[in-house]
């Protein structure tokens, strides 16, 4: 309770007033002799209780229409634990401002940031003489600028007017604990957050959701802490289309063809978007600006709709593409960014272990489903330039000889026993991103595989010690693919029912025993099976080792165990195979705002200095640190802002794009209920935006002024005593 | 004391008992009884052609003289007014007419009633009470009698007391010759106690009329402010707003009202509420009228 006006409380004293009248009038009285003396008598025995009663409601109405109406001018405010005289004391603030990208939004004529913004400097600004406050950037990370609570406002007011608006999501949760970790540290008197935000219901987590929940009840529980929310949002999701996800249709993207990208769009709103275009821009892969490639229209956009946009890469390398729609009151997310590294050639060594004893013909087919063009020159047409998988063929022992960094992928075609240099080698090969393709035949030594690759965790799984027989149910040699839980990126092809046909077709009489490793206690594996025999065996296996990987068939790339190399599947395999190890485990080039972007640097350069610059022209300097398998590894966290960042030294530059979430264009906002039912014992005040900040701030934090409330009811006593006097004066006189 | 408009505007009007009583009067009234007496009013000289029987010898035995006995003419109607004189009735209310009374109302109520049934050669008795019959003149037909009726009514002493009930009883003796008897009274008083007299009266065979002369302030309770009531008569103080009583206050003065109204035509009493805001000619006008009227349906009955 506080009295904005104290000395005004003296006025009740008039409440005395209509009791000393009353006294008065008592004392003050004519004298009637009566004849009629004992009818009065009579009459005042029987009701004398009755008339006094109404003689003292009428009484305590007047005095408390009086009382009241002092009161009223003493300016009363009530704030639920808060007792003081005359206003308010200094506090302790901190203005948690919502920056997510839906604050881009305009709704009228200024973005719901600008009008953050004002609401922001108006409490700031209307802070009590010797507060101290800060201000803590929202979206779906929490940055505060400066870290605790300052009584340097005009400082406060120069970082909130250069704060910026992100491209990141909304986490309501993550600003309030951010709050709350400044606040809870002050020991002030009174402590205050100010939550400017638009209220974007995706922000707010669920009423059930523990740690919220346990957020909100200590907060609750806390002393002189009030909330404020400044509720800047308005209009809902009509209007705004968004660029959802784009993707390339195939996971690896060269230079022997038109790209595919496919772009979904999505309205948010109720009502059809109707004539929307859609633009896809690509570059020139060296940084040069991005140039129309290829548009299309959408008629009626109507919920989602996905648009397929063609393309073509002239050289390989990192490309930037974006694809954009048509503006609306959400301008930020009407753009979508992918970098792509498009292939220009994939290079792969094999190793062929019929030089060494085993049975011809393996590196041979394999080398025909690669690359095509060079096994089978057609006249007048350059084979290397057709081909995207340039395949070289080499005998085990000229292994050594080789540098293997000239290579993306090395497979070994029934080679008897790779030498433990060899493996060395190979296992810095995988390690460093690129892939390895073993082919298992009868050439194969399987307690040497289990010791020199299996040591080096080049296997997938042990070898068993002899090969076996595949039968089928009625014991006839022969068992196909199974063609169910077809999930890894090499098989995933084959899941279409329509090409199921195909990997059921090669039949397998014999093939090396994996026994893969299953992961204990629910941990993560390395290593997966591919693909399995019809009788449950598994047939490919693969293993991630370092940034590469190791992908093992059971059965070599020949006849001798299998018709494997006769039938289309083996083209399709050996091909997604070969594509899916030979750029390794590549960096996301594409992240979420707010993501670290990582990209592996060769270890030499670990301790150099590379230049980062984010899409708003912002540079910093990054060093990368070595890691644990000669690598080095620069990353940068800094990426709030949607859009292509570079990160680059000397003539090398790494390009990476940022999109916001997708769920970030929903504008649908909370209702006010809504938000409370998640605000469990802590009872916010709430601002709207058309409403002054500063005068809000201040009633909420002397409390609400009751004077229109004791105004109400003095006249209400005021109407009572007249209803009341009128209904019991006698009548028909 | 008796205004001559007062007068005029009765004077024309008949007083016609309802009920039967003794006697007849020439050319007006009708008696069923035979045979009459009369009452020596006063000597004239004689002349040639009297009556020799309405000599009064004896004045010739003293005087020598010859004079003639004149009589009053014995009437039918015999009208007993009564007045109640007590304190009660000594009430002036503000909005009373003139500013009488009800004892000055009454008083002049029953005067001109006097005056009226003198005039038509009937009898008057008067009398008044407090708590018994405190005044009383027999009654005459004569003409000068008016004045001693007035007299009476105006020396009236003041009592406290109402007994009205012992009052009606002492009447019912007093009173032998059936006639119309007339009580002006304000009936504050138990009706209890009032009834039995009533009753008394009636089974005298008279035909009662109850004047009830209320002032206007009784009826009306108009008082304002504060306001320290003291009985008149009875005892009592009472300091109250008066606003906040007056339904309650109205209700028991109708309650009571009403029971002396019942109590009256249970007695075939013919009741009259007189309120001292209007005129006394007003009044008596519309009563002496709605008599005339009821007789004459009476008669064609």
């Amino acid at each position: 309770m506080n009295l904005l006006a104290p000395l005004l409380v003296g006025f009740t004293v008039l409440g005395a007033v209509p009791i000393i009248i009353h006294l008065l009038n008592r004392s003050r009285f004519r004298v009637v002799e009566w004849a009629a003396m004992e009818f009065l008598l009579r009459t005042l025995q029987k009701n004398s209780r009755r008339v006094q009663l109404r003689d003292v409601i009428l009484m305590l109405l007047r005095t408390a229409a009086v009382v009241l109406v002092a009161l009223a001018l003493a300016r009363p405010t009530y704030a639920p634990g808060r007792f003081a005289i005359g206003g308010s004391g200094s506090v302790s603030a901190v203005v948690v401002l919502d920056n997510s990208l839906s604050m881009g939004c305009r709704d009228a004529v200024d973005t719901r940031f600008d009008l953050a913004r004002k609401a922001a400097r108006s409490a700031i600004e209307g802070l009590p003489k010797g507060s101290a406050a800060t201000v803590v950037l929202m979206s779906d990370v929490a940055v505060s600028e400066v870290a605790e609570p300052t009584q340097d406002l005009a400082y406060l007011l120069t970082a909130l007017d250069q704060a910026p608006l992100s491209d990141g999501g909304t986490a309501i949760a993550t600003g309030l604990q951010a709050a709350w970790s400044i606040l809870g540290k002050v020991s002030a008197s009174a402590r205050e957050i100010y939550l400017v935000t638009d209220l974007q219901a995706r922000g707010w987590p669920a009423a059930d959701d523990v740690a919220w929940a346990e957020l909100v009840r200590t907060i609750a529980a806390a002393k002189d802490v009030r909330l404020f929310i400044a509720d800047v949002g308005r209009g809902d999701a009509a209007g705004n289309v968004a660029v959802e996800k784009v993707e390339f249709s195939d996971d690896l993207v060269g230079t022997d063809g038109e790209a595919t990208v496919l772009a979904t769009l999505r309205n948010h709103g109720e009502t059809p978007a109707i004539g929307v275009s859609v633009d896809l821009l690509v570059d020139d892969g060296k940084g040069g600006e991005l140039r129309p490639s290829a548009t299309a229209l959408v008629d009626e956009l109507s919920g989602t709709a996905q648009v397929r946009l063609a393309c073509r890469f002239d050289r390989g390398g990192r490309h930037r593409i974006e694809v954009r729609t048509g503006p609306d009151r959400l301008p930020a997310d009407n753009t979508r960014r992918v970098v792509v590294d498009v292939v220009d050639k994939i290079k792969v060594l094999i190793v062929d272990g019929a030089a060494e004893g085993g049975v011809p013909g393996g590196a041979t087919f394999l080398r025909a489903a690669l690359s095509p063009g060079i096994s089978m020159p057609a006249a007048g047409v350059d084979a290397s330039a057709a081909d995207q998988i340039e395949a070289t063929v080499v005998a085990p022992g000229q292994l050594a000889g080789l540098t293997l960094d000239d290579f993306q992928a090395v497979v070994l075609s029934d080679v008897a026993q790779p030498s433990a240099a060899v493996a060395d080698a190979l296992a810095s090969f995988v390690a460093g991103g690129r892939g390895l393709l073993i082919f298992l035949g009868g050439n194969v030594q399987p307690a040497a595989y289990n010791r020199i690759l299996g040591e080096r965790g080049l296997l997938p799984g042990t070898l068993g010690s002899a090969p076996r027989a595949l039968l089928d149910d009625k014991g006839v040699a022969g068992i196909g693919f199974a063609t169910a839980d077809l999930t890894h990126p090499i098989v995933a092809f084959f899941a279409d029912k329509a090409a199921q046909p195909w990997l059921a077709q090669p039949r397998f009489r014999q093939a090396w025993p994996l026994a893969v490793a299953v992961p204990a206690n629910g941990a993560k594996a390395d290593t997966a099976v591919v693909a399995r025999f019809a009788d449950g065996q598994p047939a490919v296996t693969s293993r991630a080792v370092g940034r590469g990987e190791v992908v093992a068939f059971a059965a070599p790339a020949d006849k001798e165990w299998s018709d494997l190399p006769l039938r289309p599947a083996f083209l399709m395999l050996t091909r997604r195979a070969i594509q899916h190890i030979a750029l390794g485990s590549r960096p996301r080039l594409t992240l979420a705002v707010n993501e670290t972007i990582v990209q592996g640097v060769p270890a030499r350069d670990a301790g150099e200095t590379f230049i980062a610059r984010d899409p708003r022209g912002g540079e910093s300097r990054l060093v990368p640190v070595a890691g644990r398998d000669g690598t080095a590894v620069v990353q940068l966290s800094a990426t709030a802002f949607a859009g292509f960042y570079e990160i680059a030294r000397d003539n090398v530059t790494f390009r990476f794009a940022t999109n916001p979430p997708a769920e970030e264009s929903d504008l649908a906002l909370l209702a006010r209920e809504a938000v409370a039912e998640r605000l469990p014992g802590l009872v916010p005040a709430w601002i709207g935006a058309d409403e002054n900040v500063a005068v809000r701030i201040e009633h909420g934090r002397t409390g609400r002024e009751l004077w229109p409330l004791l105004f109400a009811i003095a006249v209400a006593c005021l109407v009572a005593e007249s209803i009341l006097a009128l209904v019991w004066a006698p009548k028909g006189t | 004391m008796i205004d001559p408009e007062v007068l005029a505007k009765i004077g024309r009007l008949d007083l016609k008992a309802r009920a039967i009583v003794e006697g007849f009067m020439t050319g007006m009234h009708k008696s069923p009884y035979k045979g009459y007496s009369v009452e020596f009013a006063q000597h004239r000289g004689y002349v040639p052609g009297d009556d020799l029987k309405h000599i009064d010898w004896k004045v010739w035995g003293k005087s020598e003289r010859f004079y003639i006995k004149q009589y009053e003419a014995e009437t039918n109607l015999v009208c007993t007014l009564l007045v109640d004189s007590s304190t009660s009735m000594r009430y002036v209310g503000k909005d009373a007419h003139g500013k009488l009374s009800k004892l000055a109302w009454a008083q002049l109520a029953a005067a001109a009633l006097t005056y009226l049934v003198l005039n038509q050669s009937d009898a008057v008795a008067a009398g008044t009470f407090a708590d018994g019959i405190n005044g009383w003149v027999e009654r005459s037909t004569r003409k000068i009698h008016l004045q001693r009726v007035v007299d009476l009514l105006e020396q009236a002493p003041e009592t406290k007391q109402t007994g009205i009930g012992k009052a009606l009883h002492d009447l019912a003796q007093r009173v032998r010759r059936r006639g119309i008897v007339m009580v002006f009274s304000d009936l504050f008083d138990d009706v209890a106690t009032l009834l039995p007299g009533l009753a008394h009266l009636r089974h005298g065979g008279h035909e009662v009329v109850v004047v009830q002369v209320l002032d206007h302030d009784e009826l009306t309770f108009p008082f304002e402010g504060m306001v320290q009531f003291k009985g008149l008569e009875a005892p009592g103080i009472a300091l109250c707003h008066p606003r906040s009583v007056k339904k309650a206050f109205l209700d028991e003065l109708h309650k009571h009202l009403t029971a002396v109204k019942a109590a009256c035509q249970k007695n075939g009493i013919e009741y009259v509420q007189a309120d001292t805001h209007m005129p006394v000619d007003v009044v008596l006008s519309a009563y002496l009228a709605r008599r005339e009227h009821m007789a004459a349906a009476g008669g064609r009955g």
